[in-house]
Formats: structure tokens, C-alpha cells, sequence
């Protein structure tokens, strides 16, 4: 017997009963298209992480006072950083292209009769640049309204629809904690970052008006800088180290009472955390896939009992039992493959479905689907080998006397 | 060397059931040569279907020596007796033994899909061996579409599409009506007239009257072997018989 004789037979035998076969298969289809699908959405999230960052400005560095802890979780109310560390930044680190001051806090922003939470965050001319953010009307402040702490403000595309609604939102007048705020221009739309933060609910200010008028602090909560160009990251990190420990007054070796964060860190950090979620689903979707494999054999079991009297006469009419046994393998991988080709098929349909139903993204990629095709053949012949082997080792004379 | 397709001496088949052992064959010794028909007639429990479990190489003796075509196929492994099956041994089975699911012709093709034999080839044969048996034009039809007479005449295609050494026949009209067993009947005959060794088991004298010999079984021994000097001639009596209904 040829492989394409064993193909034939096993196609044309699974082709007799196709509910039979079409229920046997479900197990693998399930199993292969939630492998598929959930890979998908995980290469998915990972590729959004990495717009993320390029949307950020992949030259992003963030300098946060206090010690760098795991895990991003940091110790707050630290007053460390100072306006003049932005100052000595933008004079002293040649890598670095912009500078920003940070300042932020949580506010209630007031219109007329509407009010909203935001985030109000204050930050210097440079700030759009360092963000890389677009303005989709209006103005941002210039460097003398930070000089003056201008009661001015750029706030973003879901105040202006909660605030202003229809409104023309430029020139209007909003309050934050009780200080006007003119509105000099409105932020194009961002949505959310991978980790679920709203861009668009934000009110910025000059950093000097956050500090003075509206939190009343000396310290600042960050300073973002960008570096010259991505390759330049890590020498503007290693710059502004330095300047900082010499400000700071660090013994070597101590702890540093500032850190920088690039923002391929904390982009590492959401695909680690991504890949470790897929990873488990993918698991338990294999895991299901192998129970799909377990009803596979009981069909096949139940398959090989019932054909008893085919079996018989094959091996009356010259079967070999190792025809036999190829025969049932055959049937049981060919059975499993197309499970998992059909599985596969419907995972990418889902996978492509999933971003218009519930707008998460998803990215198919080769290797999920060729890897669960090639474990359903693999749990095909795992599973097809007993019963196949229970086949081939019956008794011609008894199996041909089986009613 | 002999003209013996057959030759089997003193053969004994014993089972064992545990606590009692049964002796199904007592040492039987015989010779079958080639283009004879013969008919192994007995009781149930004689002995028969033993015998022809041995002689179809389904089964192996306990004791004694099988030669087919020269050859000690007593002591054959599986898989060697397998391959003796497919290409030196056809089967022709009471309750014909097709495979449901598939027509005609792929049940004659059946024996060439174990004998590697070229799938081209394999159609054109069980074609040709299709239209041996007078069903040329039924190559199509599955098994359930078809006649019992003519389920049986595909059976026999299928156990001569590999030209086997000899033709086994268990109770091939047991089947069938009358007037289709002789049609069978005078199918083997015309085979036999063609050369072919033919063993048939029957329980039916009369069915016995067209083999040209003879012989019986009782309690796992050959009891009578005879030549039958007045063979029937399966043509003639189908003459004779009215046409009654035409079987489709």
C-alpha cells in the first residue's frame, strides 16, 4: 500500500459518515481555532504596544523621582526633582533633543454647568515635540506663558466632547480647582494606550501654572525628554544619570533618588506581561485540544469494533496487519488534520473578527497556525495508534465470524 | 514435482480452551491436485471449517505439514501468510463478504490494494474480471443494488483478480434460491472447464453433484474420498429450468 493509497482509503472512509466525522472533529477545531485566536489577539496586543511607543515617541525617557522599583510601581510624594534639574537637563545633555517639566495631578474641570475628572498635566513649549502629540485646532503655549504661568490650557478630544460638546471650545474659558483656564487649543485623538489609559482625557497646562496656581508645590512629578533619535536613548539615559547624581549629590555606588524610564521599558514590561497571559490561555487551549484527541481515539476504538467484519475481510483477502494499522492511523491523522486545517481556518476567521466585534486588535501570524496544524496531526497519530494497533492484532477467522 | 496445488499430511488441530482441549482435526492427510473441484462435505462440528481455515492459510495447523504449490506454508509468520492469501488463495464466502460502502469494482480491486499492484493496472483488472463473471456493466453498483446472486458473482471476481493457485468456497449458495445457486454453480464450472482449483464446502449433496470429487469430514477425520463419476452439468439443468421470475 502507497501513502496515497492509505490517504484515499481514509478519506473515502471518513467521507461515508461525515456527521460522525464532523462531531469527532469539533474537539480539534475547537482546540486549534482558540489556540489561533488567542495567539492572535496576544500578537495583536503586542503589536499595539509597539505602535504605542512609536506614537509616544520610541524616544521617550521619563525621569521620576525615587528610587526605580519593580514592576513600575514606584514610592509618590517624593520631592526630588526640581525645575531647576529640567533646567540643567536642556543646558548640560547634549543627546537629549527636548525637555519637558512634569507636572500632574487629578482635577475637576468645570465649563458652565458641566464638569468633568481629568488628569491635568503641566509640562513647557516643548512638550507636544517630546510627546510627540498633534494638535487638531488651536495653539500650544509658547515659552513666555510658561515664563508668566499663563492661565491657559490644550486639553484633549474627550473634554472637549464633554465639556463643550458642539461648542466651539477655543477662546472659551474652563476652571481647574477654581483657576481660568483659557482654552488655546484642542489635542487630535489618541484613544487608549495598551494599558487602558485615556490620552484623551487630559488637560495640560503650562508647568508653572500647575505648580503655582493649581497644585501649589515646588517639586516636579517627572521630566520627559526626548532623546536626538532612538539610537541616542541610551546616551541621553546615561547623561542625565550622571548630571543628576552630580546635582543630587550621590555618593558612588549609593542609591539614586531619581530613575529613568525609556519607554521601550515600560513597552517590554506590558509584552512581557502580554506573552505570559497568551502563553497560559495557549496552554489551556492545547490542553483542550488534547482532550479533543482523547474522544478521537474512543470514536476510533468504537470505529475499529464496529468494522470488525471489514477488518476480517481485508485480512481474508490479503491485508497485512500493518495495512490494517495504516489504514486506522491514516484514517485518525487524516481526520485530526483536517480538525486542525479547518480549526485553523475558523481561528483566523475569528481573529479577524474579534477587532470589528469588540475592537481588540489582532495580528495572524504563520506560526501559531502552522504549529497547532502540526500538533492536531501529532495528536492524531498519538491517539490513532492504539486503536489502530487494536485493529491490526484481531483474528481473521473471528473478526470474519463478527456480526 | 507433483501436480499437487494442495498437499497436506497428517494435520491436526487442537484448541485449547483452558481446562479441556478439543481436537477439531485428527491427522488428516490428502492431495489436491491442480483443476480439480472439490467438495468438502460434513456435519457441523465435522471438522470442515477447520480444514478450510488451514487450507485458506487463516489458520495454522498444531501439528503436520501444509504444502501449497510446493511450498510448507505451515509455518508461516503472519504477515507471510497474509501475502499467501492475497496472491495464491481466493475467498468466496457465504454471506458474500462485500464491503458495503463501496461498489463493485472497488471491492475487486480490493486484493491488488494489498498486492501493490499499480492503481491504472488495478482498475483495468477488476474490470476484466468484473466481466468474467458476466457484471461488466454493473462495475458501478454498490453492493445493496445488486442481487444476491450478483453480490456473489463480484465475490468471485474479487477472489480471481489475482489468479490465485486455488479458488476456497465456503457454502457459496447458502445464500442464494435454487436457481441462483446453480447459475453460481455454473459459473464454477466454467471456471473449473477453464483450469481453475476450486474447493467448495457444501452440506448439500445435491449441490455436491456438480464437483468432480468428493469429500467428507466427521469428527475431525477424513472419513470418504471419492471421485464423483457422475458429475452434474450446472448449464444443462439451468436449461431445463423454467425461466421463472427474471432476476434483475
Amino acid at each position: 500500500m502507497t501513502l496515497a493509497d492509505v490517504l484515499g482509503t481514509a478519506l473515502w472512509s471518513l467521507s461515508r459518515s461525515r456527521t460522525r466525522t464532523g462531531l469527532t472533529m469539533l474537539g480539534i477545531i475547537i482546540g486549534v481555532a482558540a489556540v489561533v485566536s488567542v495567539v492572535s489577539l496576544g500578537q495583536g496586543a503586542i503589536a499595539n504596544t509597539e505602535a504605542d511607543i512609536s506614537a509616544m515617541g520610541i524616544n521617550l525617557v521619563t525621569v521620576s523621582p525615587g528610587a526605580k522599583m519593580s514592576g513600575g510601581f514606584r514610592t509618590t510624594g517624593v520631592t526630588t526633582l526640581v525645575p531647576d534639574d529640567a533646567l540643567a537637563i536642556r543646558s548640560e545633555c547634549p543627546a537629549v533633543a527636548n525637555v519637558s517639566e512634569g507636572v500632574k495631578t487629578t482635577a475637576q474641570a468645570i465649563y458652565q454647568q458641566k464638569n468633568a475628572s481629568t488628569t491635568v498635566e503641566g509640562g513647557s513649549d516643548e512638550y507636544p515635540l517630546v510627546r510627540g502629540w498633534r494638535l487638531a485646532s488651536g495653539g500650544f503655549f509658547g515659552p513666555e506663558q510658561v515664563r508668566q504661568a499663563a492661565k491657559v490650557c490644550v486639553i484633549g478630544e474627550l473634554i472637549r466632547e464633554k465639556l463643550f460638546g458642539s461648542d466651539e471650545p477655543i477662546g472659551r474659558i474652563l476652571r481647574v480647582n477654581r483657576v481660568p483656564l483659557e482654552v488655546i487649543g484642542v489635542f487630535a485623538p489618541k484613544g487608549q494606550t495598551s494599558s487602558g489609559q485615556d490620552q484623551d482625557d487630559v488637560v495640560v497646562v503650562p508647568w508653572t501654572t500647575g505648580l503655582r496656581r493649581i497644585i501649589g508645590a515646588k517639586h516636579l512629578n517627572s521630566v520627559l525628554l526626548s532623546a536626538r533619535s532612538a539610537e541616542q536613548v541610551p546616551k541621553a539615559v546615561e547623561q542625565v544619570t550622571s548630571l543628576l547624581e552630580r546635582r543630587h549629590r550621590i555618593p558612588p555606588g549609593g542609591e539614586n533618588d531619581f530613575s529613568c524610564q525609556t519607554q521601550r521599558e515600560v513597552a517590554e514590561a506590558q509584552e512581557a506581561a502580554t506573552l505570559l497571559m497568551m502563553t497560559l490561555v495557549s496552554v489551556v487551549a492545547l490542553i483542550a485540544l488534547f482532550v479533543g484527541g482523547v474522544g478521537v481515539m474512543n470514536i476510533m476504538l468504537v470505529s475499529v469494533l464496529e468494522r470488525t467484519r471489514e477488518i476480517g475481510i481485508r485480512m481474508a483477502i490479503g491485508a497485512r496487519s500493518r495495512a490494517v494499522m495504516w489504514q486506522f492511523l491514516g484514517e485518525t491523522v487524516v481526520l485530526t488534520s483536517l480538525g486542525g486545517l479547518i480549526g485553523a481556518a475558523l481561528g483566523i476567521g475569528v481573529a479577524h473578527l474579534i477587532p470589528v466585534a469588540i475592537g481588540w486588535p489582532t495580528r495572524v501570524t504563520a506560526a501559531p497556525v502552522v504549529v497547532s496544524f502540526l500538533f492536531s496531526a501529532a495528536v492524531g497519530l498519538f491517539f490513532g495508534l492504539y486503536p489502530a494497533y487494536q485493529a491490526s492484532k484481531m483474528d481473521p477467522i473471528e473478526a470474519l465470524r463478527y456480526e | 514435482m507433483s501436480n499437487d496445488v494442495v498437499r497436506v499430511e497428517e494435520l491436526r488441530k487442537v484448541y485449547d480452551l483452558g481446562e479441556v482441549q478439543v481436537e477439531a482435526l485428527c491427522g488428516v492427510t490428502l492431495s489436491i491436485r491442480r483443476g480439480e473441484f472439490v467438495a468438502v462435505m460434513g456435519a457441523s462440528g465435522s471438522g470442515k471449517s477447520t480444514f478450510m481455515n488451514i487450507l485458506g492459510c487463516l489458520d495454522r495447523p498444531t501439528s503436520g505439514r501444509y504444502l501449497l504449490e510446493a511450498k510448507d506454508v505451515s509455518t508461516m509468520a503472519r504477515d507471510e501468510l497474509a501475502s499467501i492469501r492475497n496472491t495464491r488463495i481466493g475467498f468466496v464466502f457465504q454471506g458474500f463478504n462485500l464491503l458495503h460502502r463501496m461498489s463493485a469494482v472497488q471491492n475487486v480491486e480490493l486484493p491488488m490494494l494489498y498486492g501493490d499492484v499499480p492503481k491504472t493496472e488495478r482498475r483495468k483488472r477488476a474490470v476484466e474480471s468484473l466481466t468474467a463473471v458476466g457484471l461488466g456493466e454493473r462495475q458501478g453498483h454498490h453492493p445493496n443494488q445488486l442481487s444476491g446472486g450478483q453480490q456473489q458473482r463480484v465475490a468471485i471476481a474479487r477472489a480471481l483478480v489475482n489468479r490465485p493457485a486455488i479458488l476456497l468456497a465456503d457454502e457459496p449458495t447458502g445464500n442464494l434460491d435454487s436457481r441462483t445457486s446453480v447459475e453460481i454453480l455454473e459459473l464454477f464450472q466454467r471456471l473449473h472447464r477453464d483450469g481453475a482449483t476450486i474447493v467448495m464446502v457444501t452440506h448439500e449433496p445435491d449441490i455436491a453433484e456438480y464437483c468432480s470429487r468428493q469429500i467428507h469430514f466427521r469428527d475431525g477425520e477424513l472419513v470418504d474420498d471419492r471421485l464423483n463419476p457422475h458429475v452434474r452439468d450446472a448449464a444443462a439443468d439451468l436449461a431445463a429450468m423454467p425461466p421463472a421470475h427474471r432476476r434483475a
